[in-house]
């Protein structure tokens, strides 16, 4: 009798344990990794086309934009 | 505005509250600092590169095509055709002024073309690809990045910034450059705006090859 309830205060003691483990929150994810996802969703898609008030560019710029363009047309 | 109230009153809670929360999450409050100007300075770094898994992804890429656009700007012969232009802007900047230099980029990558991914593809294209195949805005802003890295820009006075476009749903991608104590933007339109001459663009957050800082932190 005396060992048979050692054996059920120990099994009540395990299962109080288990329940507690359980009831312990799990791993959080860090509020640093939370905002990085929320940044990662973030749609960035916007087009632009060139604007009227877009100040022209200087004759040296000009000059290597057409060259540039010049050497993607050769074949 | 008796009219508006009395309407506002006729309305059931049923209607009203969810009208509430969808415009809560469609319009985002912006602060009056955050389209002031592009700070730098501000120390709003949320992470390190290295814990931001795209810019991981297309640092990798990028390394990978490094050696065909540096081996492309040192011999002609080993050049394919969709990266003449740019070895002939990368040969020209090299013996230009800093402003020109960026004036050059910002508009040799303006005229590469558009081309809408997924909308919810969070890839960013290294440079080479963008070059072969074109982006939307934030492959355009970090093909620039990486062209001045090349020409010896450094990493601390660049960034990659994502704004939300004031009035409107859409993010868009920008090139911030330091100047001084004044940064300029760097944008897709070929403008390029100062620190007090930008459209309402509300800062999301910034990043380049060392860190992610994040411009909403706090809301």
């Amino acid at each position: 009798m005396k060992i048979e309830s050692r054996v059920l205060s120990v099994a009540l003691l395990m299962l109080a344990a288990g329940a507690v483990n359980a009831a312990e929150p799990k791993a959080q994810v860090s509020d640093v990794q939370k905002r990085l996802t929320m940044i990662e969703h973030i749609k960035v898609t916007a087009q632009k086309t060139p604007s009227a008030h877009a100040a022209p560019p200087s004759t040296i710029v000009r000059k290597a934009l057409d060259a540039a363009a010049a050497a993607e047309s050769k074949k | 505005m008796t009219n508006t109230r009395r309407t506002l009153r006729s309305l059931s809670p049923q209607i009203v509250a969810p009208a509430l929360l969808w415009a809560s999450l469609h319009t985002c409050p912006v602060s009056a600092n955050n389209l002031a100007s592009y700070d730098f300075e501000r120390n709003d770094q949320l992470a390190e590169t290295s814990d931001y898994a795209p810019w991981v992804d297309l640092l990798r890429r990028q390394s990978a095509e490094q050696a065909e656009l540096n081996a492309c700007v040192a011999d002609i012969a080993r050049c394919p055709v969709y990266l003449r232009g740019y070895r002939s802007v990368m040969l020209a900047a090299a013996q230009m002024r800093r402003a020109d230099q960026l004036q050059l980029v910002n508009r040799f990558i303006n005229r590469r073309s558009w081309r809408n991914q997924n909308s919810w593809d969070s890839h960013w294209q290294p440079l080479g690809t963008f070059l072969r195949q074109g982006g939307n805005c934030k492959d355009f802003a970090a093909a620039k990045y990486f062209m001045l890295r090349a020409l010896g820009f450094s990493p601390n006075e660049m960034r990659v910034v994502v704004a939300r476009e004031v009035g409107r749903m859409s993010h868009h991608a920008l090139l911030a450059v330091r100047n001084g104590s004044k940064p300029q933007l760097f944008d897709a339109d070929n403008l390029v705006y100062s620190a007090t001459s930008h459209r309402d663009y509300d800062f999301q957050y910034s990043v380049n090859e060392t860190g992610l800082w994040d411009h909403k932190s706090g809301l």
